[in-house]
């Protein structure tokens, strides 16, 4: 019996020991990538074997920071992910919360397809439809016209990460919540919120990744007037100007590494207020 | 619009009259370098696909065992690294990936350290390669993540519902995963692939930084046309864009009946 369950601790063990390397070794990989970037954007030498001497630099971090449109540059790129994550939800959830309560049939599986068609399409068509719409309704070359095509492409993932919470947690409350008949405010922010924090705190942290990674809408939509990190970065990468490109992805990674955090601190702080009232 | 334009005939769009004709794809299809394209876009996709969803399966599997046996809470905010690649642009990741698996990257050095590589020039190529193993490690370095982050809430919550069941029942790990979880966390799991294959299919940020002049990746070759070709020319580019429509609505069509139907988790 003893033997058995020694046996036994030694095999789950094993388990333990054979999942942490391997999530080990993911971590380590991104690790030694972060750690070449930070590398390639102070050292003077781009390739092995190092002919020469080999210095470290902060010339490329201080022309960066201390170039006054970078500021004016990270503030605009929050600013619209910001925007673009709430717009986000605030279609996103009902969306996905409408989607859900459909019978099973052909019309639920048409939204689907509907709301999933974003992604589908290819990037060029998407936003070249959207400009010349834009410029006919007057908000091609503004922030609402960034904000909405950002949403466009956000939009499927905000409604696919709700959809999956409201599915697996709220839905079977729902008589419960229509007996209660709670006014619209105290059902959202009391009961749908809570119970679809970790949903929301998906799609919400996705659409804002998403909006800072977006490229392409806000130079075609944007027309040069919405300035993004991705547009200042872009060209140095292409030009080959490494230590530059790896200063700016550097700085790339601490954004979205902040807007995660926020996001994250803030949906704890939801759901502890919702175990505290329970 | 863009159907409307890919139907139109070239004579038409010179002539700015309106007509309906096949002939752009006419001109598509009867050219060698399109299809060369199309089976090199298609078997990248097919291939990321297929390993990111591997790869996230298992590091699903992991975090699962974590959670069970150790102190999974414990080990949480280190799966934030796991996270890593989603933190950045594509253009970034391919920089980045550029960097690491060129000839004379951080790969190589550390090759050449070990003993393994004598000098830049034995390294393999990794980038630019007609074989796209650049295109294809960087997008899966960037999509397994995704599809990861996308189930993970779904795992949990099958976990808070049936791990006390399994335990009573004493299920091991892997049994307790392959059977219970994996079957319920499936839908999640097919349709995020699907997304990644339709995204990697039209994407062209990636392929045009580390893939090679030809073959082309489809949406590079439709930018192309669109940006370097005549204003007459754009026809072409968006027949191109709806072959890419076709090729990603038949593989949505593929996922959904591959994913079943969706359970309900009383949690």
């Amino acid at each position: 019996m003893i033997l058995k369950d020694d046996y036994k601790t030694n095999k789950r063990n094993k388990g333990l020991w054979k999942s942490i390397f391997i999530l080990g070794g993911v971590i380590g990989l991104n690790l030694v990538v972060l750690l070449s970037i930070l590398w390639f954007s102070v050292t003077t030498q781009m390739r092995w074997p190092y002919a020469g001497e080999v210095t470290v630099t902060f010339e490329t971090w201080q022309r960066v920071i201390g170039d006054p449109a970078f500021g004016l540059t990270l503030i605009h790129s929050a600013h619209v992910a910001v925007l673009t994550a709430l717009v986000t939800l605030c279609l996103g959830m009902p969306a996905a919360i409408g989607i859900s309560r459909m019978p099973e049939g052909l019309g639920k599986k048409m939204m689907e397809l509907l709301f999933m068609a974003p992604l589908v399409m290819p990037p060029t068509v998407v936003y070249f439809g959207l400009y010349r719409m834009f410029l006919r309704l007057g908000i091609g070359d503004t922030l609402m016209g960034v904000i909405i095509s950002h949403a466009v492409s956000t939009l499927p993932y905000m409604v696919w990460a709700c959809r999956l919470s409201y599915e697996s947690v709220v839905r079977q409350y729902e008589p419960l919540l229509r007996s209660m008949a709670l006014p619209l405010r105290q059902r959202v922010f009391r009961v749908l919120f809570p119970l679809m924090a970790s949903g929301v705190a998906t799609g919400t942290m996705l659409a804002m990744m998403i909006s800072l990674c977006q490229y392409l809408p806000t130079l075609i939509i944007g027309g040069g007037v919405i300035r993004s990190l991705t547009g200042v970065m872009f060209p140095y990468i292409l030009g080959g100007d490494i230590r530059t490109g790896a200063v700016y992805t550097i700085i790339f990674i601490m954004v979205s590494f902040m807007t995660m955090r926020m996001v994250d601190a803030f949906m704890r702080i939801v759901v502890q207020e919702d175990t505290c009232q329970n | 619009m863009t159907l409307a334009s890919s139907f139109t005939s070239p004579a038409s769009a010179a002539g700015g009259g309106v007509g309906l004709s096949f002939d752009w794809y006419r001109i598509l299809f009867e050219d060698e370098g399109f299809w060369q394209s199309l089976m090199y876009t298609v078997g990248f996709s097919v291939i990321v696909t297929l390993f990111a969803l591997y790869l996230s399966v298992v590091l699903l599997k992991c975090i699962l065992t974590l959670t069970i046996k150790g102190n999974g809470e414990k080990l949480l905010p280190w799966l934030k690294w796991v996270e890593f690649p989603m933190l950045m642009p594509y253009v970034a990741s391919a920089f980045i990936l550029g960097l690491m698996l060129r000839p004379y990257g951080v790969v190589s050095a550390l090759g050449y350290f070990a003993g393994v590589v004598v000098e830049p020039e034995s390294f393999p190529l990794l980038v630019n390669d007609s074989y796209g193993i650049g295109v294809i490690l960087s997008y899966v370095w960037k999509t397994t993540p995704f599809i990861m982050v996308m189930n993970l809430p779904m795992m949990f919550k099958v976990h808070k519902t049936y791990g006390n069941q399994s335990r009573m029942l004493e299920l091991n790990d892997g049994n307790y995963f392959w059977n219970i979880v994996l079957p319920l966390v499936r839908k999640g799991l097919v349709i995020s692939a699907c997304i990644v294959f339709a995204f990697v299919l039209t994407a062209v940020e990636i392929p045009m930084f580390l893939g090679v002049t030809h073959p082309k990746a489809l949406g590079v070759l439709a930018l192309q046309i669109f940006q370097n070709g005549e204003f007459v020319d754009r026809p072409l580019a968006d027949a191109v864009n709806v072959i890419q429509m076709i090729l990603v609505a038949v593989s949505m069509a593929i996922g959904m009946l591959l994913s079943g139907r969706s359970y309900d988790i009383e949690g």
